[in-house]
């Protein structure tokens, strides 16, 4: 019994390296990559990370079904990710919510834990507040909240949610102190028209057509960049507030997934971000495609989660 | 009149079936219910219960535990007053059988192939509670394995688990072909 | 232009032959996941997204809107036919859907439920078109503590009117409301009672539970019966409502319209809540609430008719203010920013032709939907010929993985089978599952809401006694009164005494 199974380990093992390197230069041969979204299927970054697919499927000549696992602000993704084999055949639409997942205590492992093929997009949360409202600019917001704690009431799309964290850290670095509103998706935008609420932070799709429409005026991008969205609207940065949080998006593998493998989906991302057909897309659905290599995207993810970490400690996010 | 009809409604009950009467299972209900208000009330005390004008994530469990348990104690009372009532029935054969497979399928689901595994839920069921012949069992199976397929795999795209059943036969039959060299 | 003249125009959008095949594509494509239980407009509308990217924006938006109606009236099928609700929507139906097809009459129900759906969808996309813009006003101003005051008012409506024991009745309110709290908590993040399972971190499955509670516990009491029950036969021409179902049923269609409508302004559970309330005023209204749950046809009509009338309504926050309030619409909305069509306030004078368009095919849609679906009640119906317990483990293998392909977790499967034997145990002692459930769908959003209101007011209860509550309790008592007058007018009382007589 113990001769047999030893035999069947060694001819796994060996079936197994001799077809490492085949699979790595058919890869991915016509069989199906499975893409995990953390969130549900037709939010912003679930189509995005459709339209990601579809070019991706393109390029490499396989198809890109994308699976929808959602639950626990996206743990249940990462984890499930974590759990597949590292072939390149499961890969995960994977953001900053790996570090806050992670920090908050939500996830058992953070970014290190898997490999990271490329960003694909940033986005750029805004805070606005109705146009009727006395503050004309970001810093009559900050001031009178700074005078009155507690009584500016900022909704955000959840706690520890982006928006969440960019808006608790723009109050925060000016020392004034806000009411968080966590609200349920888009809820956030409703409650800030029906003036129950001060100010709201989202991305700037939430915001674009009441503005236009003059309900609602936007008073500074959170993230380190303008926004093409609002172009006359200056950063928190720029307006001499120490904040800057843009929320990346990209593509990352199980731990231990070959080289040859990660390269070649790292080509068929640059490929397909840089596509006319997806620069279109960024613009209607409002993110800024930011394609970055592994390499590189796995620095800046390490110099994000530091900041990530500092922030929530602030806000006592931290666990 | 309950005894005489007893055991020939006993046996049209099915094998296995237990005669239990209402009250006693009405009692037994209750105290179900009330374990799990009880357990509803002990998990949110641990959570942060926040205040009343600020309720915490424990504040609603235990809010509603509290409530169901005392909900449950005047049921408890109305059905501990109440006089003998009608026979009620529990543990009909088909009815553990069914309960049993689909366990079974629960246990086993993702671990195996779904085909596999409802094929042979299908077949178990059709055997032992529709009693029918094995042949006949064993094709409805499979026919049914090609419909589940054909609609939910080609037609819908759902993807169903395969588990590391035909992987492991696979490195069985493959190792075995290897060891043998 | 006026409404109407722009409404012609969205129909020369609307009614070309591609549009049209693609209206009909949707309605069929929905009614089948609609039928499948577990699959519901959601997984119809996320599977054929990106086939829309390729189409025109109207086309695209038409064939998804159509999954969306078609899963709706699909919903039914199962719950009629077999007790298994298709969706969430669905639930009420079994309760006297079932009954009717246990009683032969299947065909009946299947019937008036495509009609009333076609009645209820038509109805409120002309509420669409025509109030859209003051009732996204509406919208706006009911906040959270409003929308507490309206589920509190939706839960105490269903305790009164509720058959059974009232004790057991609010006891299954209250447990449904308490297993609703398992999983994260919405506003902190704090996981209760999840013991370290992230399967259980979203809270229990909608889905797994409604397929366990009702579908599962069924099948289990019916397999104990010495004969199994065998719904009867239908012969074809029992196929077609009779004249009294229709008399019946008419009033039940005009109120399920009614309360579908106006439940549509509640944001994410209106499809569900309308179902519910309508069914209660059924009940309440009719010249017999003792057939309720043993087979009312007006049982089936109302709220098969409320949830597609929660269609036109569910569309006007996204059209007009472009915030999806529930999923379904959220899936449009993404359609929409893909073709570069962001809905707002701005939608009716940017992009008038999609808009009316949308319109339009609405009125499409429901045509298509009643045309397809009619030739189709003969087949299901058909299926009750098959032997009971060759039928169940059909029914089990679909429900396995209908609950599996939601959310794609074993632990959904656990739920289901679990809940099946505890809904047999609590049936068979007289606990209602139909309360349990409104208040499993209810209970996470009420507490969301209740905590976020008091976070907003800063702790003051005031805020659930604010103007815009007082209206909205106001509105609801005088609509009881309006339609309590309608009764009278349509000759209830007279026919009590019909009845009396009879008697």
């Amino acid at each position: 019994m113990f001769k047999y199974t030893r035999r069947v380990v060694i001819a796994l093992a060996s079936t197994a390296a001799l077809a490492m390197p085949a699979l790595a230069q058919s890869y991915p041969n016509g069989k199906p990559i499975e893409m995990t979204v953390m969130f549900g299927a037709g939010s912003a970054s679930d189509v995005t990370a459709r339209q990601l697919a579809e070019g991706m499927a393109k390029v490499l000549g396989a198809p890109v079904p994308v699976v929808n696992r959602t639950g626990a602000g996206g743990a249940v993704g990462y984890l499930h990710l974590s759990q597949q084999k590292p072939d390149g055949y499961a890969i995960v639409w994977s953001s900053n919510s790996i570090s806050t997942n992670f920090h908050s205590g939500q996830l058992p492992f953070d970014y290190k834990n898997l490999e990271h093929v490329a960003r694909v997009t940033i986005e750029n949360p805004a805070i606005a507040v109705r146009a009727s409202s006395p503050w004309k600019t970001l810093k009559e917001l900050v001031d009178y909240a700074k005078a009155n704690p507690d009584k500016v009431r900022v909704g955000n799309s959840g706690t520890a949610s982006h928006t969440h964290i960019a808006a608790v850290a723009l109050f925060n670095s000016a020392g004034a102190k806000i009411t968080s509103v966590p609200f349920s998706a888009g809820q956030a935008t409703v409650n800030l028209l029906g003036d129950r609420i001060e100010a709201a932070v989202q991305f700037p799709q939430a915001f674009v057509q009441h503005v236009k429409n003059g309900d609602l005026r936007v008073l500074g991008m959170l993230g380190t960049i303008p926004d093409p969205s609002f172009p006359d609207v200056k950063t928190a940065k720029a307006q001499g507030y120490k904040v800057g949080l843009d929320l990346w998006r990209g593509i990352s593998v199980p731990k231990g997934t070959p080289k040859a493998v990660i390269a070649r989906l790292q080509d068929a991302i640059r490929k397909t971000v840089e596509s006319p057909e997806f620069m279109a897309a960024g613009q209607k659905i409002g993110f800024t495609p930011a394609y970055q290599p592994s390499d590189a995207f796995t620095k800046m993810i390490a110099a994000d989660d530091a900041g990530l970490a500092v922030v929530m400690q602030d806000l006592g996010l931290k666990k | 009149m309950a005894d005489e009809n007893a055991s020939p409604d006993a046996e049209e009950q099915g094998a296995w079936a237990r005669p239990v009467s209402s009250r006693l299972g009405e009692i037994a209900m209750s105290v179900a219910l009330l374990a799990t208000a009880v357990f509803f009330v002990w998990q949110a005390v641990l959570l942060p219960l926040g205040g009343i004008g600020l309720p915490g994530p424990g504040f609603f469990p235990f809010a509603l535990g509290a409530v169901l348990g005392l909900l449950v104690l005047a049921i408890f009372y109305c059905s501990i007053r109440s006089e003998e009532a009608e026979i009620v029935y529990l543990g009909h054969r088909d009815v553990l059988i069914v309960l049993a497979a689909l366990i079974g399928v629960a246990l086993t689901f993702e671990e195996v192939d779904t085909y596999v595994i409802l094929g042979a839920f299908m077949a178990a069921v059709l055997l032992l509670v529709a009693r029918a012949a094995l042949w006949k069992a064993a094709i409805a199976a499979v026919l049914s394995m090609v419909a589940v397929w054909a609609m939910f795999k080609l037609a819908l795209g759902v993807r169903l688990p395969t588990g590391e059943f035909w992987d492991a036969l696979r490195d069985l039959a493959l190792s075995k072909f290897v060891g043998g060299l | 232009m006026s409404p109407f003249e722009h409404l012609m125009s969205g129909f020369a959008v609307a009614l070309t032959w591609q549009s049209l095949f693609y209206a009909f594509v949707g309605c069929l494509w929905g009614t089948i996941v609609g039928v499948l239980p577990g699959l519901g407009p959601l997984a119809g509308m996320t599977l054929l997204l990106p086939l829309t990217f390729s189409l025109d924006p109207v086309n695209g938006i038409i064939m998804l809107t159509g999954i969306f109606y078609g899963a709706m009236y699909g919903g039914s099928t199962t719950s009629i036919l077999v007790r298994i609700p298709g969706e969430a929507a669905s639930v009420v139906t079994c309760l006297d859907g079932y009954e009717m097809a246990r009683q032969g009459r299947a065909g009946p129900a299947l019937m008036i439920a495509a009609v009333g759906s076609f009645i209820g969808g038509t109805v409120s996309v002309l509420g669409l078109m025509l109030v859209a813009p003051p009732l996204a006003r509406v919208m706006v101003a009911i906040g959270p503590s409003v929308e507490v005051v309206l589920m509190l008012l939706a839960l105490g409506t269903i305790t009164l009117v509720s058959g059974g024991s009232r004790l057991k009745t609010a006891t299954m309110i209250v447990l449904g409301l308490a297993v609703g709290t398992v999983g994260l908590d919405k506003i902190t993040g704090t996981p209760r009672f999840t013991f370290g399972n992230l399967g259980l971190a979203d809270g229990l499955s909608f889905t797994a539970l409604a397929i366990g509670l009702f579908g599962i516990s069924e099948i289990l009491f019916n397999l104990e019966k010495s004969k199994p029950v065998q719904a009867i036969r239908p012969k074809l021409r029992e196929l077609v409502p009779k004249w009294e179902d229709l008399k019946e049923s008419a009033p039940a269609i005009g109120r399920g319209t009614i309360v579908g409508f106006i439940f549509g302004i509640i944001p994410g559970v209106s499809h569900v809540v309308s179902t519910f309330v309508s069914y209660a005023l059924e009940k309440r209204f009719s010249r017999h609430p003792e057939q309720f749950g043993k087979g009312a046809i007006a049982g089936v009509a109302a709220p098969e008719t409320a949830n597609n009338a929660t269609t036109g309504t569910a569309m006007i926050p996204l059209l007009a203010l472009g915030i999806p309030s529930i999923p379904a619409t959220a899936i449009l909305l993404s359609a929409l920013t893909i073709h570069g069509v962001q809905p707002g306030p701005l939608l009716m004078s940017d992009n008038p032709q999609v808009f009316w368009g949308l319109v339009a095919s609405m009125y499409i849609g429901n045509a298509v939907l009643l045309i397809l679906n009619l030739p189709f009640v003969g087949l299901f119906v058909n299926l009750l010929r098959i032997p009971y317990t060759w039928l169940v483990p059909m029914i089990l293998i679909v429900s396995v993985i209908g609950v599996y392909s939601v959310n794609f977790k074993p632990t959904d499967i656990w739920i289901m089978v679990l809940s099946g034997a505890a809904g047999y145990l609590l049936r068979k002692f007289g606990y209602e599952m139909a309360p349990l459930l409104l208040a499993l769908v209810l209970g996470d959003r009420l507490e969301e809401n209740f905590r976020l209101a008091l976070t907003m007011s800063g702790g003051s209860y005031a805020t659930f006694a604010d103007q815009a509550s007082l209206i909205v309790i106001l509105t609801a008592a005088g609509l009881l009164l309006i339609l309590q007058a309608c009764a009278w007018a349509f000759g209830y009382r007279k026919s009590i005494a019909d009845q009396a007589e009879r008697a």
